[in-house]
């Protein structure tokens, strides 16, 4: 069952203001196209690579 | 004639004997049990399961085996016998006497079942000396919080005597090289999994076999010494209508072994081949992990970096657990933690001596993995979304090296009920609940701070991305902390449109 939130010692939270905003995504969007970079390369399996076997 | 059933009890220390004379080892041979019957009897006599008795069931009409023995066996000029016999496994020391007293008192059905509460798993052996560890399915351990076993959560109905027994574990057997390489033993166990999960009926090795030799064959399919390529184990998986995800360990190792890990949780087998050093190409299935507990451990978290920065941070792995048909079902497997070799070289590391000859290192080089048809997003997708989202979360959470992101797949029905449980005001709980559309399956990545949750994101897996600039599948933005809503909106307003729900 669902309960309260958990209290924390401080009870203040950043407020992410307009300008922080398009920093952080800027940010997130910068990191994730360098890894999509290099999931391209864990996606393009050589011919060899696919024809040799496993046994 | 019609052969009458035979049911005795043996102590658990008679194993090695008792699959000798089931798989018809000719009397005198001289030849030790093979790898994986002494690796049967060290993982049940371990103290989490400790096994008593054997319950010994002949015969047994197995279709797996009788798969086998149809296609292949059947044609030898001395063929093996068409049946095998199933050992069953209890924690309890029980005679032949003691299991029937305790049938009568289940068959009366106003006590408990003592029958299925012992009830440890089962093994077929097959006619076969050299290769007698037919379908086995046995319980996890399952003392360790931080173990996951999520793709062996499978349901078993077990008839014995009348009685059904519900067992959860994935079926391992070993390769006997006449139907079945380890590839297609390991694409077997896996597809095994999804397929049930899916209301489907599991497949056979040698079906199996077949399906990965009907479309390309450049040698024999039967005996299946030869193994199978990569596009092979492709093709079986597509011939049971599941789509095959192929991708291979690239610069990051970090970046395969958190889709691993993803998949993994997402309660999907993943079949990894992998090279041992000095030696041949190996394929196994992951069936489990066990994560880096609080403590201090020599591993370390599984990162995905950009330069030399930490994007995302995700709880490390001590413990992958295969079905690695070289030694039995949910055999440990640990990364070299010793010098450059750190995140890419792997060892088996048995509880038990005398497996020194499998305890080489191996380094994973590909991955392949069954999925259902409409999860079209990928483990690497997903992680990529959470990336993306990650330094929004580590601002709001203030704290850049104690958050850890934990990928998934699962059943959108699922998510809502996980929901239920989540540490936050039951009104955010309904309204999500009433107002969020989620497809059958779902991308969810919850956040965590220390062992504290902090929110989820939750994402549409039926579509795939297109391009660097289209969005991500976002549905919802679920935090803790209702305070963080406002700073979410600001980052969906420029990152995600308006569709997501934030609540």
């Amino acid at each position: 069952m669902a309960t309260d939130p958990p209290k924390t010692s401080d009870d203040t939270t950043p407020v992410i203001t307009p300008e922080q905003a398009k920093e952080l995504v800027r940010e997130g969007e910068e990191a994730a196209r360098a890894y999509r970079e290099r999931v391209e390369v864990m996606w393009t399996i050589s011919k060899d690579t696919r024809q040799t076997r496993a046994r | 004639m019609v052969q009458r059933l035979s049911l005795r009890c043996e102590p658990f220390d008679q194993l090695l004997d008792c699959i000798r004379r089931e798989s018809c080892t000719p009397t005198g041979s001289a030849s030790t049990p093979c790898d994986q019957v002494r690796y049967l009897a060290s993982y049940l006599g371990h103290q989490e399961l400790g096994t008593k008795t054997i319950l010994v069931e002949h015969p047994y009409v197995d279709r797996h085996w009788l798969d086998e023995y149809a296609g292949y066996y059947a044609t030898l000029l001395d063929p093996p016998r068409p049946k095998a016999t199933r050992l069953h496994f209890f924690d309890v020391a029980w005679s032949l006497d003691d299991f029937k007293a305790h049938l009568a008192t289940a068959i009366e059905g106003n006590g408990r079942n003592e029958i299925a509460a012992h009830y440890l798993g089962f093994c077929v052996v097959r006619p076969l000396p050299a290769a007698p560890i037919g379908r086995t399915v046995l319980r996890t351990y399952g003392a360790v919080a931080e173990r996951c076993f999520a793709p062996a959560a499978l349901t078993h109905r077990v008839h014995l005597a009348g009685l059904t027994i519900e067992l959860v574990g994935l079926p391992f057997q070993q390769q006997d090289q006449g139907v079945a390489a380890c590839a297609t033993t390991a694409i077997w166990s896996a597809l095994t999994k999804v397929i049930r999960m899916d209301g489907g009926r599991a497949p056979t090795p040698y079906a199996v076999t077949m399906a990965a030799t009907d479309h390309r064959v450049q040698t024999r399919a039967f005996p299946a010494l030869a193994g199978l390529d990569l596009d092979q184990m492709a093709t079986a998986i597509h011939e049971f209508e599941y789509q095959p995800h192929v991708f291979q360990r690239g610069g990051e190792s970090d970046d395969f072994f958190l889709a691993l890990k993803t998949y993994l949780r997402s309660g999907i087998p993943v079949v990894v081949r992998a090279r041992v050093v000095d030696g041949d190409l190996h394929a196994l299935t992951l069936v489990g992990f066990r994560e880096r507990g609080s403590g201090t451990s020599d591993v370390g978290d599984l990162e995905i970096r950009n330069g030399d920065k930490t994007k995302l941070r995700s709880r490390g792995i001590e413990r992958w657990y295969a079905h690695d048909d070289r030694l039995g079902a949910y055999a440990r497997l640990g990364f070299v933690t010793e010098g450059s070799d750190r995140h890419t070289h792997l060892k088996l590391l048995p509880t038990e001596s005398g497996y020194e000859h499998l305890e080489r290192p191996m380094v994973f080089s590909e991955a392949i993995v069954p999925l259902y048809p409409k999860l079209r997003l990928t483990a690497e997708e997903l992680i990529g979304f959470g990336v993306d989202l990650s330094p929004t979360v580590r601002f709001l959470a203030r704290d850049d090296s104690n958050v850890y992101a934990e990928p998934k797949f699962m059943l959108g029905g699922e998510y809502l009920r996980v929901l239920h449980g989540r540490p936050m005001e039951r009104s955010r709980i309904i309204e999500v609940c009433t107002t969020l559309a989620v497809s059958r399956y779902v991308g969810v990545i919850s956040w965590f701070r220390d062992g504290d949750w902090l929110l989820d994101a939750v994402y549409d897996t039926t579509d795939l991305r297109r391009g660097d600039a289209s969005r991500p599948p976002l549905l919802a933005l679920i935090p803790c902390d209702a305070r963080w809503i406002s700073s979410l909106e600001q980052v969906r307003a420029l990152r995600f449109g308006d569709g997501p729900l934030i609540s």
